[in-house]
């Protein structure tokens, strides 16, 4: 069955007789007309997103070896979405972002930091590049592809009112733009917004691969999990999580262009407690179709899952391809080669799920345990 | 020599301050001969023959509305989809009721499908609330409506796609598709929903491919160039040109709007960003170029910047004390500290400069390189246009005087979305004073009034935008917002008509009735003059004339 919304739609009243315009002046109903203008550019916003990224991806030449990763980041101002954003572009990954934002100056970034910064283009010392998104996401992603360097993975600041399920849709219609995950960061103490504010709450949550219910340190727990379950309910493929200052692993939230095999490293003080890794052997064939259950029925919990699988899909031969999953959400992609190691790295909650029942799961999809912390 | 043809009427309302009222207009090969009476005009109807054309004897005309910035090919290709919501919503084909249910859905769908004479037609559809309309619909309920044409239909957010099975073809997908989110029955097959978002670009692909085929942006230009004149326009000017493909859109727009059925003059305003990127410093004299192909009916005039985001969106640019939730807006392409010397060709070219600045930080930002401009190269008569301006202060429009500029408003927002943004994005002091028309007023600046149709979604209607304009009603039907920033309904009209012609460097030609200009009128079932103010927006459009050839207005449609 489809799935619904937790979050309740807007009240509607329904109307079947033609208002001429002016009386709906007096008699319509502030929330029906405000509603409907809103519903109506947020698809047009969509649709005419979606038809420039077609055009510009058919004008240029579209076959790429290898995608370039794209992260979204969305949430309310104020969430700590910025604080997270922050943390990425400074932390110790290896890894060289590109991050598209908004406003430079709200991101607070060390001066000492800086190697070089121009009216509109910040580069670190450690590599990573933060450009001003004025406008037109898709252009900017375009220019990104067109240059000789790329760098290993995007992130792409979301406004706080705009929909990131659209604009995911939007630029995945891109060639050479893969969304690896939309990260949505909900303020733990925020009140209720009001009229439309739900509406764009319900945008940002439903359109997330993880859910970041940040600033909980100091809310009870009862609290805390009433939250993380409404957040599961009104998105049920998304890794939710409870962090304060947005301290998850960048490993979670990134995905490193190699699918490294190792520990999930950390930037944050006591991050890496609450996080654990576990290494999957996979040393036979696997049918996609058992895979991708396996992945569809994750328990709560695990936050990311990738690596390499010799897979058969019913009568065609076997290949080695890439898992990449985040949260319940899975996506293939090419391998570089045959002869790559295969076997899986999952990374998971230690606060929402064992280490153990973890394992158990994939034991009984058929993989076997290589190797946790 | 042709014949004069004399239009009499109740009234003319000629918006030509030296001689405001007439009954009669002869025309001839387009343009005005003569305005007055029967009487007055002896002198021109001695010398030729001429006849009188009565047919708005008991009406009243007044220059042809101009709307100086719409949108209509860019947001015409969206607006050809047939609306499912539950919320009533209007289109530039009418207003479609809310469908509060799901049985309503499907009859809609099925009048639709029964209405189209193209059998392979597809039938693409949005607006969809499965929370409201009873869950999401699926293949065999389309394929019931269907076995045939191709179905789609595309939720409001979190925009999940529907399709039958004609649509599966269409989008390339068979039931071994390994694409996540591509949703089934529980007995395997393919249920026709594409709920993650890979899925959701896989399956709107080919509506994308579709909303790109050609016929369909000439069909957008001419769908809601038919709206506009329903509600009295004669000219307006798209300003956002070439945004997607210079070549293409000329070529739209060259064979639409000269086809003599089309019903308004346009003006093509050049997005600069696109013309800088394929002219580089050459911009400017490509530019100039261009208006070797002007004719009277289309031609190329300025060009425009964008420089923040949208009032509907929020995501226009604020001073302090910022949003009421602290986030910020867009800047628009070109960043601001280039802006001087991005605009600076265009300035001394004399190309007229259109910038698109909706919050007030912008407008301070655009006053600031305004002057920059002036003091670098001084101009008389530069008509540089602040677009949309919404939100601003008194002491801006001072500024705004001195420096010779011109304002061109979207003040629908008053009446559609102030009480909204009171509360969600500006506040209070910010969303009352939207649109600031009698601060312009007062201190003299020329303004025209707006729709930016339809890129935010307010209707196409200068009689309406003159009744927010004069009366500053919100949505709630009583409160009056700002009330200080009311204009008179002489203004108003004027901000409809001569000075929306003044904006686009027209008023030579059109906005007004005198001697020598197009004889564009529109033509009205009543005086909006002598109207009650209060219901200045209900005053019906009987027919536009441009350049003497007469379009009634289609009274079946709404």
């Amino acid at each position: 069955m489809p799935r619904m919304t937790a979050l309740n739609a807007p009240e509607v009243k329904a109307s079947g007789s033609k208002i001429p315009m002016a009386s709906t002046a007096v008699s319509g109903s502030f929330n029906d007309s405000a509603d409907a203008l809103a519903r109506a550019h947020d698809t047009l916003g969509f649709i005419a997103g979606m038809v420039e990224a077609q055009l510009l991806g058919d004008s240029r030449n579209a076959s790429r070896a290898n995608q370039l990763k794209v992260t979204i980041l969305a949430g309310f101002l104020g969430s700590g979405k910025t604080t997270l954003l922050r943390r990425l572009l400074l932390a110790d990954h290896g890894l060289r972002l590109l991050a598209l934002v908004n406003d430079f100056g709200a991101l607070g970034v060390d001066a000492s930091l800086i190697s070089s910064a121009s009216a509109d283009t910040i580069t670190l010392d450690n590599g990573c590049v933060c450009c001003s998104l004025s406008g037109g996401v898709a252009r900017a992603l375009d220019e990104v592809l067109a240059r000789a360097e790329q760098p290993d993975q995007v992130i792409i600041e979301a406004s706080g009112v705009a929909d990131p399920g659209a604009l995911a849709a939007t630029l995945e219609v891109l060639p050479g733009i893969t969304v690896d995950a939309v990260i949505t960061v909900v303020d733990a103490l925020a009140e209720d917004a009001g009229p439309g504010g739900t509406r764009l709450r319900e945008c940002q949550v439903v359109a997330a691969d993880i859910i970041l219910l940040n600033k909980t340190d100091g809310l009870a727990d009862a609290a805390i999990r009433s939250r993380l379950e409404t957040l599961s309910l009104a998105a049920p493929s998304a890794v939710v999580l409870a962090t304060s200052h947005c301290a998850v692993p960048a490993s979670v939230v990134l995905d490193a262009r190699r699918a490294d095999v190792g520990r999930a490293r950390s930037d944050a003080p006591g991050a890496d407690a609450t996080f654990w890794t576990l290494t999957l052997a996979a040393n036979r064939q696997h049918e996609r179709r058992d895979v991708e259950r396996c992945i569809r029925e994750l328990p709560h919990g695990v936050a990311r899952t990738k690596g390499f699988l010799r897979i058969r899909d019913g009568e065609m031969d076997s290949a080695v391809i890439c898992l990449q999953a985040v949260g319940r959400r899975w996506r293939w992609e090419d391998a570089p080669s045959e002869d790559i190691m295969t076997g899986l790295v999952v990374i998971g909650s230690s606060e929402v799920l064992d280490v153990e029942a973890a394992a158990r799961h994939f034991a009984q999809a058929g993989f076997d345990i290589r190797g946790q912390d | 020599m042709s014949t004069l043809r004399v239009f009499v009427a109740k009234r003319i309302r000629t918006m030509d301050p030296g001689r405001p009222v007439a009954s009669a207009v002869a025309v001839r090969d387009g343009r005005i001969v003569s305005v007055g009476t029967l009487e007055s005009m002896q002198p021109w109807l001695r010398k030729a023959s001429y006849e009188v054309d009565d047919t708005f004897a008991g009406c009243v005309m007044c220059p042809g509305f101009i709307d100086p910035h719409t949108h209509f090919r860019m947001s015409g290709i969206f607006m050809g989809l047939t609306y499912l919501g539950p919320i009533e919503n209007r289109g530039p084909t009418g207003t479609s009721p809310g469908l509060p249910d799901r049985a309503a859905v499907i009859a809609r769908l099925v009048q639709e499908h029964e209405s189209l004479s193209d059998p392979d037609q597809p039938i693409l559809a949005w607006g969809l609330d499965p929370a409201v309309q009873g869950g999401h619909l699926h293949r065999d309920e389309l394929d019931a409506i269907s076995s045939t044409r191709p179905i789609w239909a595309v939720t409001y957010a979190p925009h999940v796609v529907v399709a039958n099975s004609a649509m599966l073809e269409v989008i390339g997908i068979d039931e071994s598709t390994n694409i996540y989110g591509v949703e089934r029955y529980p007995d395997g097959r393919l249920n026709g929903q594409f709920i993650e978002r890979g899925a959701t670009q896989v399956a709107t692909r080919p509506v994308a491919s579709q909303l790109n085929a050609p016929g369909v942006g000439e069909q957008a230009i001419r769908t809601l160039a038919a709206t506009a004149q329903r509600a009295g326009i004669t000219t307006t000017a798209e300003m956002v040109f070439g945004y997607l493909d210079f070549e293409r859109e000329w070529q739209e727009h060259h064979k639409v709007v000269n086809d003599p059925d089309f019903p308004l003059r346009m003006l093509l305003v050049p997005i600069e960003g696109r013309i800088r990127a394929e002219h580089g410093e050459r911009a400017a004299d490509f530019l100039l170029g261009l208006r070797a192909q002007n004719t009277d009916k289309l031609a190329f005039h300025g060009v425009k910047f964008i420089n923040d985001g949208s009032y509907p969106a929020m995501t226009l640019r604020l001073r302090s004390p910022g949003y009421l939730d602290g986030h910020e807006g867009h800047r628009g392409e070109t960043p601001w500290e280039e802006l001087v010397e991005t605009m600076a060709p265009y300035w001394k070219a004399g190309v007229q400069i259109h910038s698109h600045a909706n919050g007030d930080e912008t407008v301070q930002m655009t006053l600031d390189v305004l002057e920059q401009l002036q003091l670098a190269h001084p101009r008389f008569d530069h008509r540089f246009t602040i677009e949309h301006y919404c939100i601003s202060t008194p002491d801006q429009a001072r500024r705004l005087k001195a420096l010779g500029g011109l304002a061109s408003v979207n003040n629908y927002f008053v009446h559609y979305r102030s009480q909204l943004h009171a509360e969600q994005g500006f506040g209070p002091d910010r969303a009352e004073a939207t649109a600031r028309l009698g601060s312009l007023a007062r201190e003299g600046v020329v303004f025209a009034l707006h729709s930016d149709y339809s890129l935010v979604l307010t209707p196409i209607h200068p009689l309406t935008a003159a009744w927010i304009a004069v009366n500053r009603i919100a949505l709630d039907g009583k409160t009056v917002v700002a009330p200080g920033e009311r204009i008179d309904v002489d203004h108003a009209m004027r901000a409809i008509t001569i000075d929306a012609a003044h904006v686009l460097r027209r008023d030579h030609e059109i906005g007004s009735i005198e001697v020598g200009k197009l004889a564009d009128f529109t033509v009205l079932d009543d005086d909006p003059f002598e109207v009650d103010p209060l219901r200045l927006n209900e005053v019906p459009v009987v027919a536009t004339v441009l350049g003497g050839a007469v379009f009634p207005v289609d009274d079946s449609i709404e």
